[in-house]
């Protein structure tokens, strides 16, 4: 057999034909418009040689093929590129799909996004226990357009698709549940139950393709039903605008070609179109980036295990679990222990959202210590302080943490807002501090901040320690609301200083909505919390000369924290918002403001203070301030951040003034 | 005063589950904590004080006087805290005595197996059926079987909720089962020393009064708190006489059973907590420069009732050089026989006795309860600069034990002689 530079060809028992993919110079099986070619001239080449099967797997350990990757769809600049490179994917699957004897493809390990669509163009799949598949690019807004959808459909239906494609990551034993693999073994045994698989096939002399049975709700009538219940439903399926957009997508192709031949086709064009979006290119951009702060940066070693937690609010138990999850053995301090209670319950819910195997969810409590005694503090390696906003009081404690905590310990503060030389002004080593700021649970990303004034070396280690965490750190220079936080204020104050021009909350909200924020600015002060956005917008007030709006002060007077609690702007049951607003006679206003002075308004704002950071050299990486900018304020994904925006402003000629 | 040469043993620090009726209780979402759940959660909290990790343990010695699903007790938990693969872990499990079995056992690892470090821990949980009928089953079950038709029978059906069938630890109110075990022990106690229900009354209040006092003083050390899925937690050893001192005494007195000496009050009832403890080599507190608790000195077993003068005589002592003693309260009516004898005679009264409360007030979990008095004596000792202290423990004639301990601090200026 002819020789391939990304996949070995042999002849195995009984006739059958042995595809192992193994990309050259790469740890993975990324999917490159190389590796395409070759996959195609190897099955082109097997067809009519009177084979008796095929088995597709790799060569790479605890990988099975992983997609194309990110720098490969940005490779893909012209419309022409992007239309070959998906029309060569999706011939590649109907080929392997259309050969005239059986087909498995064995999944060991990860296999994502097109991978999974040439294992689906198979018609039989083995996994082993460890194997699972993800399939992201819809979280980003788009598929691979190789057929995978349609097939899925095929097998499974529209709706149980849609719920496999937002799901994320499932374990062989979930793709067993839906039938999509017709074999979980332990990977010793995967071997052995291929070969039986074909012996069974020669001994009963069938040699014929397995056609998979379709599924119910593809034929006539449940398929109008379903696509009705669907057309209000799939708001819910899809958790972000990306999602809506792909979702919106695969119910469009499904309603008019639903899985006949030309439905392969619409979903090529589909994918072909989605990819060119400025919302996926957006997301490619971003992963891009992520992958750029990531680049370099090793996991934390030398036996740094030991994590003391100071400060159990949202932060603190959002840490604790980070850590607990990622190996290591973290101890949660707070005086108060009804905080500490709320761990727990908190963990739970986390657990069954997440779905998490029990043995995973006893691994991770077992890892965190919840104590109301400080008695855990000599002892870590890593100490962060996550107690709330107020300077004074973390400075104070971070005197006292210095002087208890292990010289060589790691000293962290999750501040928002205060700059480090603030903070660490009582501490007889200030470049001991360092900042380690992650986003979420605020914002659900993955992307932290760090600072420090201790040098490169202990920012590599606070750099570490973040990628150990599964984060993404961001290096930003000291100073008041630091990057994130500053923008952050600057939307939410702007929305709270036109509401207090006697413009309506709820009309506010739906603009920002409309005009394409992630964030509605009153839901998100109630989400963060009135107590700590008054703190937060006290602190920038006091170092930046920001007003505080007085709507703010009134509800905090008011006696109001925001969604935990159940009331802020808006009323709350059981963490869902209800409808109306606490308090008509405080937050209504019947004056409505014009869409595009809200927008003109809140974008100028936003623009104007990621150049001011820019400017004053809290971030040096313009693409980092794009990003962040568009997390925490939630600027419209398809402009791809203030700055990005502004250039496209200027490039058009335009400006922001209508 | 010399003692006989031998390798010391040095207690390092403990700590403990509070002791409650239903402490593995049933939480929301969840089902009950298991024995391993709550040695785990006294462990890691022990080990997260330490300045050292888990993989410096060289053994992890468990202890529980059930059998049922504890086989494997020390196994999880050097799996859980992340210990070395090369331990042996041992878990000792079917009688009451099994703490102090652990005890020795640990102690002999120290002494002749050259361990440096062990982790001896103790648990105790009331056995309970794996799935009980709930009072939400029962009623579900009431109208499944009322309803008539099909159709009725399977509407029914659809409101059976996997939550009916959670695992529940035994509510507070059912048979105390330590009391049905030591009832007639402590009766014939009470009858061989003519123990009046007064002077058990007495005493029980003596216990339950010294409870709350070292909780009001925070005295009783190193307690963990354990926290549920439904929010909430428990972080004191519940007190599980209710009753205030004059109705106790009254109880005692108007209620007897039907010997008439002995009530429910006046024997330690069955609780369930977790109590873990870090024994150590000399050497092993040289290199990392540790403070310990307290040396511990070979525990004594014996069949005959003059346990405690043994060892004593072992070690060269006289009860008057004794600063503390730990006694097991398994019920007042012994306690009082084991005052009564002649080597107590120095005793005035009970102010060097179980200063912090016992089992009488706290309940007991057998295996945690014992380790736990070690524990407390320790502690006792250091508090009130005690050079000396024995804990004494099981008053069954056939298995009676102690142990002797010495204030590791050396600062015993303070010692009341």
């Amino acid at each position: 057999m002819s020789q391939f530079q990304h996949l070995t060809l042999s002849q195995g028992a009984h006739e059958i034909v042995l595809l192992r993919i193994d990309v050259k110079d790469s740890p993975t099986n990324i999917l490159s418009l190389a590796v395409l070619k070759e996959i195609n001239e190897a099955v082109g080449g097997i067809r009519d040689q009177g084979f008796k099967g095929l088995v597709i797997s790799s060569a790479k350990p605890n990988h099975f093929i992983q997609g194309a990757d990110t720098a490969t769809l940005l490779s893909l600049k012209t419309p022409q590129a992007v239309d070959a490179y998906i029309n060569l994917g999706s011939q590649v699957c109907r080929r392997i799909a259309e050969l005239p004897f059986p087909t498995v493809a064995l999944i060991e390990g990860s296999c994502l996004n097109s991978g999974w669509d040439i294992a689906l163009s198979c018609q039989r799949r083995v996994a082993s226990y460890e194997a699972t598949v993800n399939y992201d690019y819809f979280q980003q807004g788009y598929y691979s357009g190789f057929g995978g959808i349609t097939r899925l459909i095929t097998r499974i239906g529209l709706r149980d698709t849609l719920r496999f494609l937002s799901k994320g990551e499932q374990t062989a034993e979930q793709l067993k549940a839906l039938s999509l693999v017709d074999h979980r073994t332990p990977s010793y045994q995967t071997q052995a139950v291929i070969d039986q698989f074909f012996q069974h096939l020669r001994e009963s002399e069938n040699t014929t393709p397995y056609v998979a049975k379709t599924h119910r709700s593809n034929s006539l009538i449940p398929r109008h039903l379903l696509l009705l219940a669907l057309k209000k439903q799939d708001a819910c399926l899809a958790k972000s605008p990306s999602e809506q957009q792909a979702c919106a997508s695969i119910i469009d192709t499904w309603s008019e070609y639903n899985i006949s031949e030309d439905a392969y086709l619409a979903e090529t064009k589909s994918a072909i179109k989605l990819l060119q979006s400025p919302l996926t290119q957006y997301h490619l951009k971003l992963t891009q980036l992520k992958q750029r702060l990531n680049a370099g940066t090793k996991r934390l070693d030398g036996g740094i295990n030991r994590v003391h937690i100071i400060g159990c609010g949202s932060m603190g138990r959002y840490i604790a679990r980070l850590c607990a999850q990622n190996g290591f053995i973290v101890t949660l301090y707070d005086t108060r222990n009804s905080a500490l209670e709320k761990l727990l319950p908190e963990l739970n819910q986390y657990f069954t959202q997440q779905n998490i195997a029990q043995t995973e969810r006893q691994r991770i409590t077992d890892n965190i210590n919840l104590s109301p005694e400080n008695y855990s503090l000599p002892h870590a390696d890593i100490v962060i302080e996550a107690t709330p906003e107020v300077c004074l009081a973390k400075a104070s404690l971070l005197k006292d943490i210095e002087s208890s905590a292990k010289d060589t310990a790691l000293l962290l503060t999750s501040t928002s807002c205060f700059p480090l030389e603030e903070l660490s002004k009582n501490m007889q080593t200030p470049s001991r501090l360092a900042l380690f700021n992650p986003y979420n649970p605020c914002f659900k990303s993955d992307l932290v901040e760090v600072s420090t004034t201790g040098g490169n070396q202990h920012l590599a280690t606070i750099q570490s320690f973040a990628k150990s965490l599964s984060l993404t750190p961001a290096k930003v220079k000291s100073a008041t609301g630091y990057l994130g936080t500053r923008l952050m204020m600057v939307f939410l104050t702007e929305s709270m200083l036109i509401h207090q021009a006697r413009n309506s909350i709820i009309s506010i909200d739906k603009q920002a909505l409309k005009m394409g924020m992630c964030h509605a600015p009153f839901e998100l002060i109630d989400e963060i919390g009135i107590t700590e956005c008054l703190r937060i917008a006290e602190a920038l007030a006091d170092r930046r000369g920001i007003d505080v709006p007085n709507i703010l002060i009134q509800k905090h007077e008011q006696g109001l924290v925001g969604k935990r609690s159940g009331s802020g702007f808006y009323r709350y049951k059981n963490g869902v918002k209800q409808d109306g607003l606490l308090n008509n006679k405080l937050t209504t206003s019947t004056n409505k403001i014009k869409v595009s002075v809200t927008e003109q308004r809140l974008i100028e704002k936003i623009i104007n203070e990621a150049r001011a950071c820019l400017k004053e050299g809290i971030v040096e990486d313009e693409d980092i301030l794009d990003l962040v900018a568009t997390m925490t304020t939630g600027f419209p994904m398809q402009h791809g951040g203030p700055l990005n925006y502004l250039k496209a402003l200027k490039a058009a000629n335009k400006t922001l003034t209508k | 005063m010399p003692l006989p040469p031998q390798q010391p043993v040095y207690l390092v620090d403990g700590t403990r589950t509070p002791f409650d009726r239903r402490l593995r209780r049933d939480s929301s979402g969840g089902n009950a904590y298991t024995a391993q759940d709550l040695l785990h959660i006294a462990a890691r909290d022990l080990l997260s004080r330490q300045p050292f990790d888990s993989t410096k343990i060289d053994n992890v010695i468990m202890a529980s006087s059930q059998t049922l699903d504890c086989s494997s007790l020390a196994e999880d938990a050097a799996r859980r805290l992340r210990c070395t693969n090369a331990l042996t872990p041992q878990t000792f499990s079917g009688n009451e005595g099994v703490g102090i079995q652990a005890l020795s056992y640990a102690y002999q690892a120290i002494t002749s197996q050259g361990k440096s470090l062990v982790l001896l821990g103790g648990v105790e949980v009331v056995n309970a059926p794996l799935i009980s009928a709930s009072d939400e089953l029962s009623e579900w079950f009431q109208v499944w079987k009322n309803a008539s038709s099909i159709s009725a029978k399977t509407k029914v059906f659809n409101t059976l909720h996997t939550s009916y069938f959670r695992q529940r630890a035994m509510p507070s109110d059912t048979p105390n089962e330590r009391y049905t075990r030591h009832q007639s022990q402590a009766e014939a106690a009470a009858n061989q020393s003519q123990i009046s229900l007064d002077a058990q009354a007495e005493y029980v209040n003596l216990s339950q009064r010294r409870l709350k006092y070292a909780q009001r003083n925070n005295t009783l050390c190193n307690i963990v708190p354990v926290y549920y899925l439904d929010g909430s937690s428990r972080s004191s050893d519940e007190n599980v006489i209710t009753l205030d001192p004059e109705s106790l005494k009254q109880a005692l007195q108007t209620n007897p059973e039907a010997t008439g000496l002995v009530t429910q009050n006046s024997v330690a009832q069955a609780t369930e907590g977790a109590c873990c403890l870090l024994l150590a080599s000399q050497a092993f507190i040289d290199e990392y420069n540790i403070t310990p608790l307290a040396q511990l000195f070979s525990p004594n077993t014996s069949a005959c009732t003059d346990a405690i003068e043994a060892s004593l005589n072992k070690h060269d002592l006289t009860s008057e050089e004794i600063d503390y003693w730990e006694w097991d309260e398994a019920s007042a009516a012994e306690i009082l026989a084991l005052k009564q004898k002649p080597l107590f005679k120095s005793l005035s009264s009970f102010d060097r006795i179980n200063l912090d409360g016992g089992c009488l007030a706290t309940g007991n979990p057998f295996a945690a309860g014992q380790l736990r008095n070690i524990l407390q004596l320790s502690h006792t000792l250091q508090r009130n600069k005690g050079e000396y202290g024995v804990c004494h423990f099981g008053f069954n004639s056939q298995n009676i034990s102690t142990i002797l301990l010495r204030n590791a601090i050396g600062d015993t200026a303070g010692r009341d002689t």
